[in-house]
């Protein structure tokens, strides 16, 4: 049996269209129980979301536990690497307090857990003001730390600090026996017994974002405190269960995760050393529309530590003789380019040509062209995807690989 | 373990079927009209079960019933007599109401994405 404390809530994405009650905590306990694992969640829920948890707690075996709350929190994202826009109340409810041997908890919105156990995997689950697990009381004798980068360097209080000099000041303030840093399509770095080891993510034709996260923290859980592995194991198999949830946006059971075989990302010397790849940003910025996906697209790939040459903000508009030259050399100096292929703009078209003139990676983007006008690109061996998490994906993973 | 306070309260093995309140309230009607049947909206396949949903295809039809679960009564979205998944919609206390007073409903696939299945709930017609 785990137990396990966190947020249920109402998420919804806009593109690809997708609505359900889960968070962080009803993700990992669905995660959990998928395994055939005996899981019993603690969270807060409202009166209309009690039927809904109920229903899938005799689907998918688990149990649960609510502590009544007047309105449930949503999440609201237009894609999957959208910030959210969050709606919850404007209140602190009492702590929920759990004694117990084994426990996964994730920071709330709504109140605090208080803890007492003997094993703990904490992921803050905060990316303004994430806490420390006894900081609000919580004392466990073995702590497992997972978070990304960006909760690791608020929750240290040094932005500038390197991922292993992170973990260290991490492991001083949490007494942590273990610390997981996620790192995304990079993979993730793991902390125990004064060792590093880096785990891979894998390629995926498809990504899934949203609750990626939760599910590596969940199947950690899973893998370190009910199968016994060692921290390292425990982390290979999360991110392999990532993948399948990534690929197909379900939840694995153990058979996918073992006959899953998708190739690991590779992240090149330069990058190991501290070469941040640039990506070239193609595609068209005549429109609000247009605009609005350049900035997307430019936002996203610099939050994924690509260095981003955008035509739009490091040129500028201009007539041809005073811009085009400086275009070009922007593709030149490149490592890959991410073209928005929507509307098949005749300067993104020539973009791309160019490109692969020069052997240069393309992923090429675009959800409303047709397999006749993507042609050349797919003859031309451009990733081609009509999902746009998916895309910036398979970007990063090409350009951390040269 | 336990709970810190008397609001914490169980629902572990329990089933209950309540009277709908808010969104899908199936109470303060004209008596003329049957609240049940007005019951319509899209949602998401909840607690899918991969080995069903394979088989799944756009345009396909699903019963929704009410199933037991050990000693839960859950309602399920079904293909080919076998559990599809769930539906996590606020719509699910009154339409589980609904059913136990003898209202049918299907669900029809709108779109797939791998696991991602979204279906357009409605009630069959007295007649259908």
């Amino acid at each position: 049996m785990i137990t396990i404390v966190g947020g249920v809530y109402y998420e919804s994405c806009i593109q690809p269209r997708w609505t359900e009650y889960m968070g962080s905590g009803g993700r990992a306990v669905s995660t959990i129980a998928r395994m055939n694992a005996d899981a019993n969640l603690f969270t807060y829920l409202d009166l209309k979301t009690e039927g809904i948890i109920e229903n899938k707690a005799a689907l998918e075996n688990f149990k649960y536990s609510g502590k009544r709350i007047t309105q449930l929190g949503k999440f609201e994202y237009m894609h999957g690497l959208s910030s959210p826009t969050i709606e919850i109340e404007q209140r602190t409810y009492e702590p929920i307090e759990i004694d117990t041997d084994k426990i996964l908890c994730f920071g709330m919105l709504e109140g605090e857990a208080i803890i007492k156990s003997d094993y703990a995997v904490y992921d803050p689950q905060n990316h303004k003001s994430p806490k420390h697990f006894h900081e609000n009381g919580s004392n466990t004798t073995h702590l497992a730390l997972i978070l990304n980068t960006h909760e690791a360097k608020i929750l240290s209080g040094d932005s500038h600090l390197e991922e292993k000099a992170l973990i260290q000041k991490l492991v001083e303030q949490s007494s942590a026996e273990i610390v997981v840093l996620k790192q995304g399509p990079r993979g993730s770095l793991l902390f125990h017994n004064s060792e590093f080891t880096r785990i891979p993510s894998y390629i995926t034709e498809k990504v899934w974002k949203i609750g990626s996260g939760d599910v590596f923290t969940a199947h950690f859980a899973h893998s370190w405190l009910v199968c016994g592995r060692s921290p390292s194991d425990s982390a290979y198999v999360a991110s392999k269960a990532t993948a399948c949830y990534c690929n197909k946006g379900m939840l694995p059971d153990q058979s996918e995760i073992e006959k899953s075989s998708f190739p690991t990302a590779r992240v090149s010397n330069r990058v190991q050393e501290g070469y941040q790849p640039k990506v070239y940003l193609a595609g068209p910025f005549f429109t609000l529309s247009q605009l609005w996906m350049i900035e997307q697209a430019r936002n996203n790939l610099s939050s994924l530590d690509l260095e981003v040459f955008s035509p739009l903000h490091d040129v500028g508009r201009g007539p041809a003789e005073e811009v085009v030259h400086h275009d070009l050399e922007g593709i030149r100096q490149c490592d890959v380019v991410f073209a928005i292929g929507d509307g098949l703009d005749p300067g993104t078209i020539y973009e791309i040509g160019y490109a692969k003139a020069l052997n240069k990676p393309v992923i090429f983007y675009a959800e409303n062209v047709t397999a006749e006008d993507m042609k050349m690109m797919s003859g031309s061996s451009c990733i081609i995807s009509t999902d746009y998490v998916s895309a910036i994906y398979r970007t990063v993973w090409e350009a951390i690989s040269i | 373990m336990s709970g810190s306070d008397s609001t914490f309260t169980s629902y572990e093995g329990s089933s209950k079927v309540k009277t709908g309140k808010g969104n899908g309230d199936i109470g303060g009607r004209p008596e003329d009209t049957n609240p049940c049947l007005e019951i319509h909206f899209q949602t998401q396949l909840s607690s899918p079960k991969p080995d069903v949903i394979s088989k799944l295809k756009k345009g396909d039809t699903l019963n929704i019933e009410l199933r037991t679960i050990h000693t839960q009564v859950v309602v399920a979205a079904i293909f080919d007599e076998e559990i599809a998944g769930g539906i996590a919609s606020p719509q699910i206390s009154s339409i589980r109401e609904c059913i136990q007073k003898g209202t049918k409903y299907r669900a029809k696939v709108i779109s797939i994405h791998e696991g991602l299945v979204r279906i357009d709930v409605f009630a069959l017609m007295n007649d259908e």
